[in-house]
């Protein structure tokens, strides 16, 4: 049977756009699920759950060590992210880590209550 | 994390592509050619992708929708379009006649917002520098003016003269830089053989040759990277930078 070049050809052509739409349209929607199946993604959600229990213990040695761990969790799933989500929201987190750091290390419950629930916020929209 | 420039380097990666693959979906409209509502659909369309590849303060995603959506509209508005002449007559409007046999329709002028100097600026345009001549002039969807002169100033056609004329096709590359072009030579049921005795007779090779093509009557046309025997003319006349 004799094939039409031409229409190969066509086939070719819509082909390579549906698959590149395609693989742009996951690539933008992606942050939600690397949020959930990569290994740093599940740490932070880990870490900002067990920070959500410790503050109000005030347990401040454990908080650190915590904050540490969010830190570099973070510092590994915030490139996957980047792509899918707000620069801004990207940058919120990275300070919110800091300032909760500084809270911590002040032994402020208050102040880092509010910085936890300001990271659980982002991180929630994150990707989303 | 990514600094801004790498993420402004993949997100223009997605917006060029996208884009590239969305402009030829809407096909091959030149710029001139183009409405007014899809001249400005272009910039629209521009302007969202030029956010999602630099404006980092917002997702891309909501940009390459957006994006999306406009040109799938516009699709879907050009393919209803091409089956119904109503839609079509709304879309793109319809051509307005504003010199009918020779009489300038004044009331024409003002509901398309047209002024008198810009009529004779596009008559001009067209080499009427005398608008006694015009018979017809009709301004199109896009713009542009579509003039008919009166038959007494029309020039003389072979067709006015009874005379014959030969068919004047066109014509059909078949080396480009150095390479023949083998498709065309097929389709003019030649082979590579046949133009490399045509080549030889004319004491050039292939790679000298920059471009070529045929003609309906068989003339082979060849230019050379080598412009040989030719004083070439320089226009400039001052010593800088042209």
């Amino acid at each position: 049977m004799k094939i039409n070049s031409g229409f190969i050809k066509k086939l070719l052509v819509y082909a390579i756009s549906v698959v590149t739409l395609t693989s742009f349209t996951l690539i933008l929607t992606s942050g939600s699920h690397l949020k959930q199946k990569l290994p740093a993604g599940i740490q932070v959600e880990i870490t900002l759950l067990q920070l959500e229990k410790l503050d109000s213990t005030e347990t401040w040695d454990e908080a650190i060590t915590l904050v540490e761990q969010l830190d570099q969790a973070w510092s590994k799933i915030a490139p996957w992210l980047q792509i899918s989500s707000e620069g801004e929201d990207i940058k919120q987190f990275s300070i919110s880590i800091q300032r909760l750091a500084a809270h911590v290390q002040g032994k402020n419950t208050s102040f880092a209550l509010a910085e936890i629930r300001s990271l659980r916020f982002i991180w929630d929209r994150l990707g989303v | 994390m990514l600094p801004d420039f790498m993420l402004t380097f993949f997100r223009s990666i997605m917006a060029f592509f996208t884009l590239l693959i969305l402009a030829r979906l809407l096909g091959k409209k030149q710029v001139g050619q183009l409405t007014f509502f899809e001249y400005v659909l272009g910039i629209t369309v521009g302007s969202i992708s030029a956010n999602m590849s630099t404006n980092l303060t917002n997702r891309a995603l909501p940009e390459f929708t957006g994006l999306v959506t406009w040109v799938i509209l516009t699709l879907l508005v050009q393919l209803i379009a091409l089956k119904s002449r109503k839609l079509a007559k709304i879309t793109d409007g319809e051509p307005t006649i504003l010199i009918q046999n020779g009489k300038i329709m004044e009331d024409k002028l003002s509901t398309n917002y047209y002024r008198f100097d810009e009529l004779m600026k596009q008559l001009r345009e067209k080499d009427v520098f005398n608008i006694s001549e015009v018979e017809f002039a009709i301004l199109e969807t896009d713009g542009t003016l579509s003039v008919l002169k009166k038959s007494q100033v029309q020039p003389v056609t072979p067709a006015d003269l009874n005379l014959a004329t030969n068919y004047h096709g066109m014509s059909i590359e078949l080396i480009y830089e150095g390479k023949i072009i083998t498709q065309n030579l097929s389709q003019i049921k030649k082979d590579e053989q046949w133009l490399q005795t045509q080549l030889k007779k004319r004491g050039i090779t292939l790679d000298q040759v920059t471009f070529g093509s045929i003609d309906t009557n068989g003339l082979l046309y060849l230019d050379l990277y080598k412009d040989q025997d030719i004083d070439i003319v320089d226009p400039s006349d001052y010593d800088g930078p042209s």
